[in-house]
């Protein structure tokens, strides 16, 4: 951990795997939230892997923000604690795995985690470690859980998921003072807190642009193989489960703990109920973005749709950039004049990035098709015809409410909230009308069609440009997201 | 059985004719009741011409329209009689054998797994698409169901099954093409694994649409640049064979699979293809031939099942 805290905050921000070291979605609300409350101070919390893994700041950090911690998760934590070895800590580790498994009501996970990780009498890193009752535990929940797969592989698997408990437990005692934690995901985050709240009887808001547990599951989904795996069982390993079971255990561990539980729209907040977050302390607020900043691009823009679509995203595989890439490859059969334009960040994950040009090239789409890394929206969507979103996930896009300002129509997939945000919720939303189309998952025939007949219907492509700009000035403004939070803040504090 | 043009016609002359001749005495009941059977006569020896399948509301149609304009129809219908080539009624069958055909084998499908995706358990579904592994078609065929998937979850694991293999074959066929330029001797042997790594994606149906159409296109330029070193290869003639089929090259397509059976391929590999070929070409004399007992029959069974 490195500190540079001066003075206490109103509200740690807990932030795994995102601002300010991270560009994208999630990263730039982060930086309008705190830009935008300029009389909240913050102190952020990054959780990372591990440091190599992380750049430079990727954000120029508002004055508001007091300080930064920042805490590897996989890492070593420096000197080893003295061992406790407390027997009554390692009774409660049981009964909170006991609890954990049985999915047992989420009230009974925080009282045992604190008397697992929290006191004197608990358990602390060394005795996970070293101690002959945590090796017992372990075998016995290989004999009782596992059996017929790899021992070692399921006490690696167990060691590496626990150990990074152990350091959060640490960093809950030694943040800096706040009056209000505010976690932007559950995972790690939302459990470090849980763990702050639960110490320093501060409140904790949750806010979840995705569902973190269903996000990690797609994760564990893609990973090749895991330990335990071989050719015939790979992807049904026990550790797989392992994993999903400690990733939900967590999501609970948080819910359980959130004063408020945010999300961006109304089937996440189902969900959240659903993953255990008592209904009565859920809400949504929707994203927004600066109406003003973007106004000027509609100007800027031709008065007919350019041939140029673009995919305005972070170059990883949930945005889904090879099915992009195919469906150029058909766009550009039926529009020869076609471009396609992938603008976001490629560097973190290089592999897929080289892949998605390989393919590209192997396409015949060179030319065609250009990879522009990181640009501001103002520089790129005044040439844009239409904003292409292939994901494969998404919760609220805040690209789709940029394009839109700035006169943008979207052709987005469905998943997440696209298809409310494209064609309306309720009676009122629709009436606003359909800014721009929506197309099934991974079908690249279908996004060529849906682009092409866009782009040709001129009438078509400014009524959808006109809806956007509709919807995003009565709905999804920055100040209403703003005064949301402002309020949340106001009750928390 | 049809009655002959020349019967019907002056069949239906006599009794017309009679008709006229007692609507001009007055007779109207007497001309209407000869006019009711030229009519019917003339319909019914037109039938085999006009409507060789049709039933009974085609010969009303058709006695209709005698009745209707007397004299002037029935002319009409006897010119027609004449003029018009007659087409054989469908031969009559005695009876029919059923032949029961055995269900195809399951050891490459994935059928149950398939099934599996219609339940309403997300469980059970999810478990289906992680178990879906063989490398062939139907694995993908199945995935891509699954993305159809109403939820989320179960969609998001397909498509991270369907990518993880897809990637790997594309990562594969990159490797490959960038050893080309130092390959030396070693080039069209090259070219040929480019070819088939490259019908591997279409085989296994992991790309679509203009992709497809373009990787077809590139498989169909190594197979062809691997010709002159490893042309006695009849795997290279049979991918050949294929990869013209699934471009719809029907003529190319057989005269790669007949150099492939010269070149020494199995007649029980090559026949599904051709009998697809004739299928395609409408040539239903060598389908039946292609179909004949032999060896190839079971895999023939597999192929159309």
């Amino acid at each position: 951990m490195s500190g540079t805290a001066e003075r206490a905050a109103d509200v740690a921000l807990l932030l795994e795997g995102t601002y300010p070291y991270v560009r994208g979605g999630v990263g730039s609300w982060v930086h309008e939230l705190v830009s935008s409350l300029p009389e909240t101070t913050f102190h952020l919390v990054f959780l990372g892997g591990r440091r190599a893994d992380h750049g430079p700041l990727r954000f120029e950090l508002p004055r508001n923000v007091s300080g930064i911690t920042h805490h590897y998760l996989f890492e070593p934590s420096g000197s080893p604690e003295a061992a406790r070895g407390g027997r009554s800590g390692f009774e409660a580790a049981a009964q909170l795995h006991g609890a954990l498994r049985d999915r047992a009501g989420a009230s009974a996970l925080l009282p045992l985690l604190e008397r697992t990780l929290g006191n004197a009498a608990g358990i602390g890193l060394s005795d996970f470690l070293a101690d002959e009752r945590a090796w017992e535990r372990i075998r016995d929940g290989y004999r009782r859980d596992c059996e017929g797969s790899p021992f070692l592989d399921y006490f690696w698997t167990i060691r590496t998921m626990h150990a990074a408990l152990f350091g959060l437990s640490s960093l809950a005692d030694r943040l800096p003072a706040v009056r209000a934690v505010h976690a932007i995901s559950t995972g790690y985050a939302g459990f470090l807190g849980a763990l702050v709240a639960r110490r320093r009887g501060v409140p904790f808001v949750l806010t979840e642009h995705g569902i973190y547990t269903k996000e990690r599951k797609i994760d564990l989904a893609a990973a090749e193989r895991l330990p335990g795996e071989d050719d015939r069982t790979a992807g049904l390993g026990a550790g797989r489960q392992l994993w999903i079971r400690f990733f939900e255990g967590l999501g609970r561990v948080a819910y359980e703990a959130a004063a408020v539980v945010i999300a961006l729209y109304e089937s996440n907040r189902q969900r959240q109920i659903q993953d255990g977050a008592p209904a009565a302390r859920t809400r949504v607020i929707p994203n927004g973005v600066d109406v003003e900043r973007f106004r000027p691009l509609r100007a800027a823009r031709a008065p007919e749709p350019a041939p140029v679509l673009g995919l305005v995203g972070r170059v990883v595989p949930i945005k889904d950039v090879m099915t992009f890439l195919r469906a150029m490859k058909a766009v550009s059969a039926r529009l020869p004049g076609a471009e396609g334009w992938i603008v976001g960040p490629t560097s973190e994950d290089e592999e897929y990035a080289t892949e998605c040009q390989v393919l590209a090239s192997q396409l015949g789409l060179d030319g065609r098709v250009r990879f522009l890394g990181f640009r501001r929206p103002e520089e790129v969507f005044p040439s844009l015809g239409l904003l292409v979103l292939t994901s494969v996930s998404e919760a609220q896009p805040l690209v789709i409410l940029e394009a839109w300002a700035s006169g943008l129509p979207v052709l987005a997939t469905d998943v997440g909230a696209c298809r409310v945000l494209v064609e309306g919720g309720e009676a009122e939303d629709r009436a606003l009308g359909m800014a721009g189309r929506i197309a099934p998952v991974a079908d690249p025939d279908a996004i060529a069609d849906a682009a092409v007949e866009l782009l040709q219907d001129r009438p078509g492509w400014q009524a959808a440009r006109d809806a956007g700009i509709r919807r995003v000035e009565a709905r999804y403004t920055l100040g209403q997201m703003v005064d949301a939070y402002r309020t949340v803040y106001q009750e928390a504090l | 059985m049809a009655p002959s043009r020349a019967l019907s016609t002056l069949l239906a002359a006599s009794l017309e004719a009679l008709a006229i001749g007692a609507a001009a005495d007055d007779a109207v009941a007497l001309a209407v009741a000869l006019h009711v059977p030229a009519c019917a006569v003339a319909a019914f020896g037109l039938r085999p011409r006009l409507a060789p399948r049709g039933g009974a509301w085609e010969l009303a149609l058709l006695g209709g329209a005698t009745f209707f304009m007397p004299l002037l129809g029935l002319l009409g219908c006897a010119a027609l009689t004449w003029a018009l080539p007659a087409t054989p009624l469908p031969r009559r069958v005695g009876s029919w054998t059923i032949t029961p055909v055995p269900p195809p084998s399951r050891k490459s499908g994935a059928g149950g797994a398939g099934r599996a995706l219609g339940r309403r358990d997300r469980e059970a579904r999810m478990r289906s698409v992680l178990e879906a592994r063989a490398e062939c078609p139907a694995t993908i065929r199945l995935l891509r169901r699954a993305l159809r998937d109403p939820d989320e979850e179960v969609r998001l694991l397909a498509h991270a099954m369907l990518e993880k293999r897809t990637r790997r074959d594309w990562r594969r066929i990159e490797a490959l093409t960038r050893q080309l330029p130092e390959a030396g001797p070693r080039r069209g042997a090259l070219e040929l694994r480019i070819g088939s790594a490259q019908w591997e994606l279409v085989r296994q149906g992991l790309v679509e649409g203009e992709s497809r159409e373009h990787v077809l296109e590139g498989a169909l330029a190594h197979l062809r640049a691997a010709l002159a070193s490893e042309g006695h290869r009849a795997s290279l003639h049979y991918l050949l064979g294929r990869v013209h089929l699934a471009r719809g090259e029907t003529r190319e397509a057989e005269a790669a699979l007949r150099a492939a059976l010269s070149a020494g391929l199995s007649s029980k590999a090559a026949a599904p293809w051709l009998a697809e070929i004739a299928f395609v070409e409408r040539r239903l004399p060598d389908l039946a031939a292609a179909c004949a007992p032999g060896p190839a029959v079971p895999r023939l069974q597999e192929f159309w099942a």
